[in-house]
Parts: C-alpha cells; structure tokens; sequence
C-alpha cells in the first residue's frame, strides 16, 4: 500500500493549480501571487498544491530576518490536499518542496507561511514540518460582511474588485472581523538565518495559552488567556494573513 | 533442465544469425558499465548461438570485456529459434503500472544518483505523470525561473481608486506633465505615466512648501 514516501512532488502550471485550490482550499480562493506551483500527485492523481510567491506585505515580511535580500525568501501563499492523502503526506510534501527550493533556487534563505486560526487550524502541519513558530495575533484583518462573505481587508483595499467598497466603509457598515488568530510561521532553508531571526521564536504552547488553538475549522477548547499579550502583538505578532483571503 | 552459469571468453559466443531483434547497445553498455552484467547470456549449447542477450554480447564487445557470464540450453535449433523470439516478445507484450513505476522513479529521483541506470530519464517520469494524471508537469528550471532573485528592482507600483470625476482631472493633469518639455529626462523610468505623475508631484511639493 502506498504511503507518503510514495508522493511525487513536481512543479505544474499555474492554470492546474489554481483549479485544485479552487476545488480544495477551505476559502476556495486562490493567491494571485503566487510564481511557483508545486503538485503533489499520489496513486496517479493530484492531491495536493502548494503555492509560493512574494508575500503580500513584503517590505514588512522582509523585516523578520536580519539582511535578507529583497528576493531572498518567499510565502508559502497556499496550500491544499485532498483528503485521501495517507498520513503524514502534509509534512512530506512540504520536506520535498524545501529540497526542491533550496536546489533550483539557493538564494532563498526562508519561506513564511500564515496558518488561519479563524476558519482553519492553527498550523499543525506547519508545526511537524520543521517550521518555527514567530507570531499568534488576534485576527482584525479578517472580515465578514454582512452577506455572509469572508474577504480579508486588504483585498478590498487594494483592487476594489471584490465589492466596489474599501474596508472601512464596510466595517461602517456592519462588516465584523472573525473571532481567532492569525498564526505565523516561518521555514528556515538557510540555518544562519535563523540567527537573524529579529522576532522572538515562541513555544508551541503558546497557541493552548493564548487560546489560538483550532483544528480543521473547529477550536477544540479554549485555553486560559482570551488576550494575546502586548509582547506578542508588538514585536513578534503575526501578519494579517491576506494572501489567504486575497480573491482570485 | 537443471541450469548452470558458467564464465566464458566472450569470443566462444555467436549472435544468433536469424536474431532480427534491434536492442540498444549504447543503454545496455551503460548498464553493463553500472550495474555490471547481472544476468547470464543464454546460449544454445550445440551451435553456441545467442538466444536471449545478443545485444548485451554486443555491448560486452564494445567494452572490450574478455569474459562474460553464460547459461547454456540444451535444445534444437526449432526450439532454440522459439526462445529467441519469445524472449523478444515476452518484453514487447509487456507493460507498467503506470502510477507505480511513476512512484518508482519519483522515490529514485530524490536519491544523489537520480534517474542514473534505469533507462530513464527525467522527461519520461514528466511524461508518464501527465499520462497518468492529465496534468502537465514542468521542468523545474523552468518553473523556478519565475522566481526572481537579485537586488530589488528601483521600481514600485501604486494603485489608486478614484471617482469617475477624479480619474479625468488626473487624466488631464497627466496629459499637461507630458507637454512640459524634458519631463522624463534623467529620471531612470521608461513609464511616461510615471514621470508625467512625478513631476506633477515635484512640483505640487515645490507650490506647497
């Protein structure tokens, strides 16, 4: 029987890509960013897709690793998975989209990621896959309008596409962040740049304690701290997660 | 039949001359050079024809390998013309598991010696995912092409949404910049749009202070 160490992991074109997001990822949107597509394919078929791309608040992003070249990391935009992947495939998938990364492109030196802990999860699959954790922020970025649909801000800020109104005008207008966290994670391809890292890298047990924790969409129990603490939200507070919002 | 594999000079063995099989020596050679021979030639015992390996023999030849391993079979030339050409067949009828053999190479591909010595290489494992799956794969140089790298480039990209009023007035004022003799000379922009809206600004900064 197959099982994880039998996944190909291969680039594929952003058409193909796009599609599988569409179908797979819980928000059904794609980044529109993203440059690399790499497909996961098991037993014959694409289970999965990872997206990399520049983060979409890049002059900031930039900031979390000391001297890091305007090129020289990337955003793991999005990623998605059937649900007939064996175990462990996640974690698998990632180690071989590293390797794949830190060969055919060598200046990158870390990839960050986002794990949404108002609709998703918490970042479980980040957290087996060697990435660190840097920021738990509770989310206000993340929006739900009064129709029912979920935007991130800076979707509506920066195109106006997706409903003719800014940000600010909806939350006039009865738009409401979702309740939970935005968690961030970073990779490091390159080991000195974890000594670079400008922001503090903080315990897994932080996301129980800050009440963050969130496993495929649901919180399985909220633990002590409703708050994030102002340390937390300062220097090492996450990003908003707009890439995962952003619509297609 | 009880069998026995014996080392012979290669120069014992004769191809068989009704063999109309074409094999590829140049693959064979590698392989020999790779793995070594892993498998006897078999040779009918009488005449010392070759009825499963005359393209190895060849390749053995090219190497200039003295001695080579060998099975002899004890049939009639009937049966031995039969084997030669089930032994050819046996491969033509053949076939994969297509997402098998996908997996296979995939798991070799991740090794330091890739595809080396299989007999494939990596535009057949791209070939055979697209076969399988329906989705085109791309040659990783290509694919991570799309990934920049060097400085950051001495540009920015601003998006503004205006009134239908607004856009007109900009539009004009745009226009008017770009009738101003030398607007984009020295500036290290291409954009005509870029230097006409720099130079409204230059000079708007210029009126208020």
């Amino acid at each position: 029987m197959s099982s994880a160490k039998d996944l190909i992991v291969k680039p594929i074109g952003s058409a193909d890509a796009r599609a599988f997001v569409k179908k797979h990822h819980y928000s059904g949107k794609v980044a529109a960013n993203s440059q690399l597509h790499l497909g996961v394919f098991w037993n014959g078929k694409l289970e999965g897709v990872m997206q990399f791309g520049p983060s979409m608040d890049k002059s900031h992003s930039i900031r979390l690793v000391e001297d890091t070249g305007w090129n020289d990391f990337l955003e793991l935009n999005r990623m998605a998975f059937s649900d007939v992947l064996p175990r462990n495939s996640e974690s698998r998938a990632i180690a071989v989209a590293m390797r794949l990364i830190k060969k055919h492109s060598p200046n990158i030196q870390w990839v960050v990621s986002f794990a949404d802990g108002t609709q998703c999860g918490d970042g479980t699959i980040y957290r087996a896959s060697g990435f660190v954790l840097t920021g738990v922020k509770k989310n206000k970025t993340i929006m739900e309008l009064p129709d029912g649909r979920v935007v991130a801000d800076i979707s509506l800020n920066i195109s106006g596409r997706t409903t003719g109104k800014t940000a600010s005008w909806w939350r006039k207008n009865g738009a409401k962040s979702l309740e939970g966290f935005q968690l961030r994670y970073v990779y490091f391809l390159d080991p000195t740049a974890r000594e670079r890292l400008t922001v503090p890298i903080l315990p897994f047990s932080d996301i129980d304690r800050l009440g963050a924790k969130m496993y495929l969409g649901e919180k399985p129990g909220v633990g002590g701290v409703s708050n994030t603490s102002s340390n937390l939200l300062g220097n090492g507070g996450a990003s908003p997660t707009p890439t995962l919002h952003q619509e297609d | 039949m009880s069998l026995k594999t014996e080392q012979i000079a290669v120069a014992k063995l004769t191809p068989h001359p009704k063999n109309v099989r074409q094999g590829d020596v140049g693959a064979i050679s590698m392989s020999l050079e790779m793995h070594g021979q892993y498998r006897p030639i078999v040779a009918q015992k009488s005449t010392g024809y070759i009825l499963a390996g005359n393209h190895t023999y060849k390749a053995a030849m090219s190497l200039g390998w003295k001695d080579i391993a060998v099975t002899y079979v004890d049939v009639d030339d009937d049966q031995a013309l039969r084997i030669l050409l089930m032994d050819n067949r046996a491969n033509d009828i053949a076939s994969y598991d297509e997402g098998g053999l996908g997996e296979v190479l995939s798991l070799l591909m991740d090794t330091e010696k890739q595809l080396a010595g299989t007999g494939f290489n990596p535009e057949d494992l791209d070939e055979l995912l697209a076969l399988v799956t329906g989705i085109a794969t791309l040659d990783p140089a290509e694919a991570f092409a799309a990934i920049p790298d060097g400085d950051r480039p001495n540009a920015t990209q601003m998006t503004f949404m205006l009134t239908l009023d607004q856009g007109e007035m900009v539009k004009e004022a745009l226009a008017l910049a770009k009738s101003v003799d030398g607007y984009d000379l020295d500036t290290g922009n291409v954009n005509s749009n870029g230097n006409a809206l720099a130079l409204i600004a230059q000079e708007f900064i210029r009126v208020i202070r």
